[in-house]
């Protein structure tokens, strides 16, 4: 009974739950072959034409833009906070720690339209226009979060004698950072930057509420989907989401084999030889 | 002979944790050209001193000087004594070449220099061909000799040396132990050496300092550690020990009567180890090391005799451990050369010769 | 580069404040935490005062020359009108129920890559399930659209087997949203309940086994405690996510089933709102979430350590 459990109805509920995660997307992508002007199955006539159209579709191609303006800025921002937030966590203990830790990732928490509209409130108070910087800043108070434990999962496995070796053989604290730790650290510097890049891309509820009149992707299929839908809708989706997914992936990849090379020299100790 | 001015000096370091004092008040000068060891238990303060003269700890009071330069209040990246930690901290990013060159490149030294500092060293730890490899490609002796070598290549006032064989196998640690020694002598540089490890601290070291409660409580040789330990913390620390409780009834001239259970012993007042000499009728310990007996009957008068009964013994080809237990029930551990022909349970005859104990006051 | 650094230290100013940073604990502290408290106070601490204040407004922004007018009308107008009152309790209720249909649907699935498939597929199996979440909560929602419709994929297979009644009314309502946000929660779910799974010894379950101990046993006594901080993770996340969802709930939900986030949204949304009273409804939201997720993760949580 257990073995066929393990063996067939285990396998069979991972595959189901693939199928239920991917045959969304690839239905989508066929829609936007579909030679109509409505989303509806089945599908008799096919055509490339949606595909052709939208990358000339102005309004996409503006938003995509801007997608991606926002997605660096708030990634750049997001970095150059979380490291120096990650290496006060590392300092600091007790009680201090436990504080820092639930304040920075606070964000995280909260109910993401609570944390839009409260930094919209806050930045109309202080003086900011809504529009692309205020985006890229929102976004950032929502990586931040991720960023800080990416780095500081790493920073934990950093052996602990190597910034002190470092120091003993008479380099100062910037060299340190510069030569020792920031090396060491790249390969969660990375993830976190692509990371940061995709959560960026993907984010509406902080575009929609801390935006101006520009539109960033999400926002603008947001819109265009409460107006009524047609194959090019699920066109430019589709490509959009080749190009996230590919992204992704390959971020993944490109990770994991740069930590692993770092991380060997440390755990496979001195036993093995 | 030796240097006036002394490697390292430290003067009245103290430094505690709270109500815990891991450094009491530690004074001590090393000179140039030799091997020290600072041996003691985890907890006795040695790792702290070290990391206090490199500046990784810093003490609540004293002073440190290294080639007579007060470095107390210096940043610990301006001081010149370097060290090899106890997991290496090996940078993993960077080659062995970068690793041993990365001491000199802080000093400004040109590339060019650097490279001939490094094969040099490369050389010394003989590992000519691993320059371009990455630690993670080395085994644990090769990157216990590549921390060596970083920590001497900006040649160092001094190279201090915290456990650094703690992570190898037992054979391995004997290789290195001959190891460093013949790099000591080759480069003549000041070792200063951390362990817990008696056997380590004795094959070593010139000198050695046995630490306890954050007190140096003896500084000598090892011969002297050894024959003459000045603490009972020593004498139990450092080797296999045999400890009898006495008393001083009476002092002629230059010997002391001891009364050890029934029995008295005649022995030299010159082996009195510790530093405070005993009073009349004060106690004391008597500490006689296992290898200090022989079995049979004693044909000299002077010798202290014991009988007791043989518990165990395990053979160990050159020499036979033997567990005996004396009358007053006390149990000693005997070193004998074999053949033993002595049988489990048989009563033995024990003597020693009085200048081969030590007498501890206190 | 380093050797610029270097070169740096002929210059006594660099010398001396890279020695007094190395030397003064004070200096440390004071460059360690600019950013953080800055950050901080930025982002999270200024904003909510800011917030919390505003929900005791009359209006705002407060209009020129006058002072704010402070009030309690923005929390009482909550309980007054049962549409709030209803579309806050909604949300909970959906929540709860999609945090556990999520569990129930991700468990076997993490159970089975942590657990049960070969050691070396482990990873790839794992970025199969985590790829499709690389995509943005709008087009999931479109693709479950797609899917939905009318005249949509799932309609349009029934019609061809023959099912008779169709187009059967799938979307806009509770169920087509609750299959859309489970396909949003999904890996929020999984990669605690991962983590914690794969930390199981797999010589604990063998052993169990050994002792005849039946599956559903090993499940209940050793499985199931020993994941138990992947779960409590796993759940509190999915909770606060989905309790905070704004815009799968317009796209793919019912027109009748406002969730109360949606509702907040709007207030600020729409043109000549009042954000004193989305204020007030935003700071009932977030600690009402908080409060269940911390009562649920108090309960549940192992207490201490080394205990299984």
């Amino acid at each position: 009974m257990s073995m066929k459990l393990r063996h067939l109805a285990l396998p069979g509920l991972f595959w189901l739950f693939v199928a239920y995660l991917f045959l969304p997307l690839l239905v989508m992508a066929a829609m936007g072959f579909r030679d109509s002007n409505f989303v509806a199955f089945p599908i008799h006539s096919w055509t490339t034409k949606w595909y052709s159209e939208v990358l000339l579709d102005r309004d996409v191609m503006e938003a995509l833009w801007l997608s991606a303006r926002v997605a660096v800025f708030s990634t750049l921002i997001s970095v150059a906070v979380g490291l120096p937030v990650a290496f006060a966590v590392a300092r600091t203990s007790g009680i201090a720690r436990g504080l820092l830790i639930a304040l920075i990732l606070l964000p995280a928490f909260l109910p993401v339209v609570v944390s839009a509209i409260s930094l919209r409130i806050f930045i109309g108070r202080i003086g900011l226009e809504t529009g692309t910087a205020a985006i890229a800043f929102g976004h950032a108070v929502g990586s931040v979060p991720f960023v800080v434990i990416m780095i500081l999962t790493r920073l934990n496995t950093m052996g602990r004698n190597m910034a002190d070796a470092a120091r003993n053989l008479g380099a100062d604290d910037v060299i340190i950072l510069v030569r020792i730790v920031l090396p060491y650290l790249s390969p969660a510097l990375l993830g976190a930057f692509m990371f940061c890049l995709l959560l960026s891309f993907e984010d509406f509820v902080r575009s929609f509420f801390l935006g101006g009149f520009e539109q960033t992707f999400p926002v603008l299929l947001f819109a265009r989907l409460r107006f009524g839908f047609d194959p090019g809708l699920a066109a430019i989706s589709t490509i959009v989401l080749i190009a996230t997914t590919g992204f992704g992936l390959y971020a993944e990849r490109f990770v994991r084999k740069r930590s692993l090379r770092s991380e060997t020299s440390l755990t496979s100790g001195a036993k093995n030889d | 002979m030796t240097d006036p001015v002394p490697a390292i000096e430290m003067k009245n370091i103290c430094k505690a944790y709270g109500a815990l004092r891991v450094i009491d008040d530690v004074s001590l000068k090393i000179e140039r050209g030799v091997f020290i060891t600072l041996l003691g238990p985890s907890g006795c303060g040695k790792s702290t001193l070290l990391r206090s003269i490199v500046g990784l700890a810093e003490p609540d009071s004293g002073e440190i000087l290294v080639d007579g330069k007060d470095i107390t209040h210096a940043a610990a990246h301006n001081r010149p004594v370097k060290m090899v930690f106890q997991d290496y901290a090996l940078f993993p990013h960077m080659t062995v070449a970068q690793n041993i060159g990365f001491g000199c490149e802080m000093q400004g030294m040109e590339k060019g220099a650097i490279a001939r500092r490094c094969t040099e060293l490369l050389e010394l730890i003989r590992l000519p061909d691993i320059a371009n490899r990455y630690p993670d490609a080395l085994s644990g002796g090769q990157r216990q000799r590549v921390a060596l070598a970083r920590a001497l290549a900006p040649d160092p006032a001094a190279l201090l040396l915290d456990e650094p064989l703690g992570a190898l196998d037992l054979k391995l640690r004997q290789d290195m132990q001959r190891e460093l020694k013949a790099i000591q002598r080759r480069t003549g540089k000041t070792f200063v050496f951390v362990t817990h490890d008696q056997q380590e601290a004795m094959s070593m070291s010139d000198l050695v300092a046995v630490m306890n409660k954050g007190k140096i409580e003896q500084l000598d040789s090892p011969e002297n550690i050894y024959a003459n330990p000045a603490t009972l913390f020593i004498a139990d620390f450092v080797g296999a020990t045999n400890i009898f409780g006495a008393k001083v009834e009476a002092a002629d001239g230059d010997h002391l009567m001891l009364a050890v259970g029934d029995a008295r012993w005649r022995v030299p007042a010159a082996r009195v180890t510790s530093r405070g000499k005993p009073a009349m009728g004060e106690t004391v310990s008597v500490v006689i090391r296992p290898e200090a007996f022989n079995i049979g009957a004693s044909r000299r008068k002077d010798d202290i005799v014991l009988s007791a009964r043989l518990t165990d013994q395990t053979y160990l080809g050159d020499r036979v451990h033997l567990n005996v237990e004396t009358v007053d029930g006390a149990s000693l551990l005997v070193d004998a050369r074999p053949p033993v022909t002595a049988r489990q349970n048989a009563e033995i005859t024990l003597h020693c010769r009085p200048d081969n104990l030590a007498i501890i006051a206190g | 580069m380093t050797s610029l650094l270097i070169h740096l230290r002929r210059f006594s100013v660099y010398r001396g404040l890279t020695d007094l940073y190395a030397r003064s604990p004070l200096a440390r502290l004071l460059i360690v935490s600019i950013v953080p408290l800055l950050w901080i106070l930025g982002t999270t601490a200024a904003p909510l005062a800011q917030m919390v204040i505003v929900s005791f407004y009359e209006s705002f922004p407060v209009a020129e020359g006058e002072t704010a007018r402070w009030t309690l009308a923005n929390y009482a107008s909550f309980f007054e009108r049962p549409l709030y009152l209803t579309a806050f309790l909604r949300s909970f209720v959906f929540a709860t129920v999609v945090t556990l249909l999520t569990l129930l649907v991700v468990f076997p699935i993490a159970y089975y890559i942590a657990k049960v498939a070969p050691r070396g597929r482990r990873t790839r199996l794992l970025l199969l399930v985590i790829a499709p979440f690389w995509v943005s909560e709008i087009i999931r929602s479109f693709a479950w659209i797609v899917m939905l419709a009318n005249r949509g994929a799932v309609n349009s297979f029934l019609s061809f087997i023959g099912i008779p009644g169709t187009p059967v009314e799938l979307l806009y309502n509770n169920v087509s949203l609750t299959i859309g946000v489970i396909y949003l929660t999904s890996l929020y779910m999984l990669l605690p309940l991962y983590a914690a799974l794969e930390k199981i010894d797999d010589n604990v379950l063998e052993a169990a086994a050994n002792l005849g101990a039946p599956g559903w046993r090993r499940f209940l006594r050793i499985v199931l405690p020993l994941s138990r901080d992947g779960v409590v993770a796993g759940c509190s996340l999915v909770f606060l996510l989905v309790i905070g969802l704004y815009a799968m709930p317009q796209l793919l939900g019912g027109p009748g089933n406002t969730l109360f986030a949606t509702t907040i949204g709007q207030i600020f949304a729409k043109a000549g709102a009042s954000w004193p009273q989305g204020s007030a409804f935003s700071i009932i939201l977030t600690g009402a979430a908080l409060a269940y997720v911390g009562l649920f993760v108090a309960i549940f949580q192992r207490r201490g350590r080394g205990g299984a």
